[in-house]
């Protein structure tokens, strides 16, 4: 039998939108043979995720539709299948997993639940029978004292025990296909290895093929077989892995590969401290009992040392959860903290709003979603502005919007679109906004915070540039906070490595990459650079 | 979980001092005199000074809120001026018609408001979507006392199908305690006319819970529906039906079950309206005669009653978030 198990041929996916038809996907053609993995990757928009879940025909028809193609399994033509008939195919020959574990799961159902359901439906069993079929499953997927966890609800869970719930329940049935969606983008580092790992493992035992979807190229590289790289809803180039990492053809491949940030050179050092803490403390009790006292600490930030010097970046790195973002909110006084921060030498802790007010033109921070930080009603002349006034830069309006549109120009954006709205920007656009938002103040030091974390790869790319650019010609004083070790690699000069609210390791960038002392630092740089 | 039904318990208290005393200020600062009010224009000094003692009006602000406090948590509100009985009484007489009334239109309003909700989010822009969202959309722009008036012009009038009033007919008024008391002392006939004579009340006190949970329910579902677990539902091969009303419907509900709650508060002390138009016997009708009477006790008694009922009711919803939604019992 010469049959691929996965046959797509010319698969077309519009979305049809108040009279507008967007073709998310033209015409593809690939195949997933039996037991490997074949990866799609691509930016975000070029319609991977909207292949995928043609397969399974997952998309909400209407908007979307297919007005070509053919998706066969084993043989047997899944387009435009009766209901019944591909409802036998889901979660039992074919199955998913999704990017954000957390939303993919049913808040209100436990796991128990969730999992048995897919054994009941597809395989008709009784609830006892599934129930022990349910804690051979989380044994396999690695999660300890599965009995206990039956009666867990996700909220209860870990992101990475979520991620390991999602994959169980896909592979209840054992099926010939399993198909991921940026499976491991929402985990951490190092639970991303980890799951990885798990699901290479789980591969070799069952004998399934992988559709793995993905923007991430290390992933590619540790994963695939074979390789299709889509953009703007076409496959530019399929070939085994290791071919198209060695010698990709097409030009977009070879831009893909090369966006990887290049390692900062090492610079001069510097003493002009801008902005220093010592001992910084950031604890939330925890309250119980009917009169809500204390009785515990959640320490955020537990006793940090930080200075962050004119024209250089301090890089703070560490998983969710570390802590990372409530330094830089307290060094901000963004919210109250305990311990000494000082700006420009002078005490800042304890002034009053008043008193911090003119010195907030000098400290800026940039967020990571460059959708939910800009105000959706104002326009981008507006939003700049908006801290000009603030601060009373800018006599009057022609000198502020000359200001406006400056600032634009140097972020590399057309001054021309002031008066635009932020929902007619692309992301990496927006973030442009952002960051010309925060600059246009002149401030002395920005906190970033995951600045370029939901930007695809060649954006992210262009946006460090910008970034370094900015703090060169400004002297500007950086704390770049960032999950991503590649991404701190390329902008920091020092680097500290959070864990649970305290620094694990802290250090010049260069010498902490090249030989890190904490096993947990190692853990972390093993995860991201495959060491 | 025990410490957060004491703590909103706590907190349940708090509220309702603090209706009391708003209750108290505003009966007492409103200008004008409570016992000349009472008495009319052309009674002589004398008698008011009178009834002035009697109210304990001449006695300093602190004095008489203290002294309606510690009455009150005995549940003894004084007695009515134009009755001459314990405003409790009077209360308890009138609560079962209120209740009854409320519960049924409530019932009529979350049965209907759910289902016409989840059919339309489920077939999005057909025309049941539309017939529905439109009926709701009449539903809260209609004031209650036309609806009222229409119904009973059509229904008891017009086609004499049903009565325009009342809570019974002449002929069971004896045996009338309206659906439950009829029921338990096994009288059919009454419990027929009880029931006959609830529907237009019910539908007209149900219009506006039904209009908003209908659309409360729909908004919800549809969001509820575009999530991701909701695409992992269907893709593990769930009918359509199990993945609407297992997976979406549930978590759809928390925003319905808050409306639905206010809603159901609001009816039990704010049915004025419909129970003046239906002559219907309730508290709400009574409560306005009081205050058009300006009867002091009753209009105080009445409205920290309806105030006790209205947070009860509150943190019943409260307790009932919980046992749907895990995240909130962890919280808690």
């Amino acid at each position: 039998m010469n049959e691929p198990l996965l046959r797509i041929e010319n698969l077309a996916v519009h979305f049809h939108v108040e009279h507008e038809t967007v073709e998310a996907v033209k015409g593809v053609s690939f195949q997933v043979e039996r037991g490997e993995t074949l990866a799609l990757v691509g930016e975000s928009g070029s319609g991977k995720s909207a292949s995928a879940l043609s397969v399974l025909q997952l998309l909400p028809y209407p908007p979307a539709s297919h007005p070509s193609g053919s998706v066969q399994l084993n043989g047997e033509e899944l387009m435009g299948a009766p209901l019944p008939k591909l409802r036998s195919v889901r979660g039992n020959r074919v199955s998913m997993i999704f990017q954000e574990p957390m939303t993919s799961l049913n808040p209100l159902h436990s796991i128990e639940k969730q999992v048995s359901e897919i054994l009941m439906v597809h395989q008709l069993m009784s609830r006892q029978k599934a129930r022990k079929r349910c804690v051979e499953l989380l044994h396999m997927v690695g999660i300890g004292e599965a009995e206990k966890r039956l009666t867990a609800f996700p909220h209860e869970l870990s992101g990475g025990q979520r991620q390991r719930v999602m994959i169980a329940m896909a592979l209840a049935n054992e099926p010939d296909l399993l198909i991921a969606d940026e499976p491991t983008t929402a985990l951490d580092v190092t639970v991303q290895a980890q799951i990885l790992a798990l699901l290479k493992e789980l591969q070799s035992q069952l004998g399934m093929a992988m559709l793995f979807i993905t923007h991430d190229l290390g992933i590619v590289r540790k994963m695939a077989d074979r390789v299709c790289v889509m953009k703007e809803g076409e496959i530019v180039e399929k070939g085994e892995t290791e071919r198209i990492f060695k010698d990709p053809r097409h030009a977009y491949t070879q831009r893909l590969l090369q966006s990887e940030p290049e390692p900062l050179e090492t610079r001069e050092p510097t003493e002009k401290i801008v902005v220093r803490a010592e001992n910084l403390r950031v604890w939330y009790p925890i309250r119980r009992g009917v009169l809500r006292r204390s009785t515990d600490y959640v320490k955020a930030v537990d006793g940090i040392d930080v200075a962050a010097r004119e024209g250089r970046t301090v890089g703070v790195v560490g998983e969710s959860g570390s802590g990372k973002t409530t330094l830089g909110l307290a060094l901000l006084r963004l919210i109250s903290s305990e311990g000494n921060v000082y700006f420009g030498g002078r005490p800042i802790q304890g002034l009053r709003s008043k008193h911090m007010r003119p010195l907030r033109r000098h400290m800026q921070i940039i967020f990571q979603d460059p959708y939910g930080s800009l105000s959706p009603r104002m326009s981008v002349a507006q939003i700049i502005e908006e801290g000009l006034k603030v601060h009373r830069i800018g006599e009057t309006a022609e000198e502020r919007e000359r200001i406006v549109m400056e600032t634009l120009e140097e972020v590399g954006l057309d001054p021309e679109t002031r008066r635009r709205y932020p929902h007619e920007f692309s992301g990496g656009q927006r973030q442009r906004i952002s960051v010309a938002r925060a600059m246009a103040i002149k401030p002395r030091f920005v906190v970033l915070d995951e600045p370029t974390s939901s930007l695809d790869a060649s954006v992210q790319a262009q946006t460090l540039n910008l970034l370094l650019r900015l703090q060169r010609d400004h002297g500007l004083a950086y704390l770049f906070i960032s999950h991503d070790l590649k991404v701190i690699r390329a902008v920091a000069d020092e680097v500290i490595v959070m864990r649970q609210g305290k620094v694990v390791e802290s250090g010049p960038a260069a010498e902490l990459f090249e030989n890190p002392q904490n096993p947990y630092t190692h853990e972390l740089l093993s995860a991201a650079f495959d060491k | 979980m025990t410490a957060y039904i004491l703590r909103r318990l706590g907190a349940l208290l708090i509220s309702l001092w603090g209706v009391s005393l708003l209750l108290f200020l505003m009966t007492h600062l409103i200008p004008g005199n409570p016992a000349r009010a009472m008495l009319g224009e052309r009674a002589n000094a004398e008698a008011v000074a009178k009834l002035e003692r009697e109210l304990g009006l001449d006695r300093p602000l602190y004095e008489q809120y203290g002294r309606f406090l510690a009455n009150a948590a005995r549940l003894d509100f004084g007695r009515s001026i134009k009755t001459k009985r314990p405003v409790a009484q009077e209360l308890w007489a009138r609560f079962p018609a209120t209740l009854e009334l409320t519960m049924c239109a409530m019932v009529f309003a979350v049965v209907l408001g759910l289902l016409l909700g989840a059919l339309s989010a489920a077939r999005r822009g057909g025309a049941l979507d539309f017939f529905s969202m439109t009926i709701s959309l009449a539903g809260v722009s209609i004031p209650i006392y036309c609806l009222g008036l229409l119904l009973i012009l059509l229904f008891a009038n017009g086609l004499e199908w049903l009565p325009n009033g009342g809570r019974h007919s002449d002929a069971y008024a004896i045996a009338g305690a309206g659906l439950i008391g009829s029921l338990l002392k096994g009288d059919l006939g009454a419990f027929r006319d009880a029931a006959v004579h609830l529907i237009l009340p019910t539908v007209t006190l149900g219009a506006v819970p039904l209009a908003i949970i209908s659309r409360m329910t729909r908004s919800s579902l549809l969001e509820a529906l575009g999530q991701d677990y909701v695409r992992t539902a269907e893709a593990k091969g769930l009918r359509p039906s199990v993945v609407l009303f297992k997976h979406a419907l549930r978590n759809a509900l928390i925003p319905v079950l808050t409306i639905t709650g206010l809603e159901f508060g609001y009816l039990l002390g704010g049915a004025v309206m419909t129970e003046s138009i239906f002559s219907w016997p309730g508290v709400g009708r009574w409560l306005w005669l009081s205050v058009l009477a300006r009867d002091l006790p009753a209009i105080q008694g009445g409205v920290l009653f309806v105030a006790l009922l209205f947070m009860t009711i509150v943190l019943i919803m409260d307790l009932l978030y919980a046992a749907v939604d895990p995240r909130i019992r962890a919280a808690a």
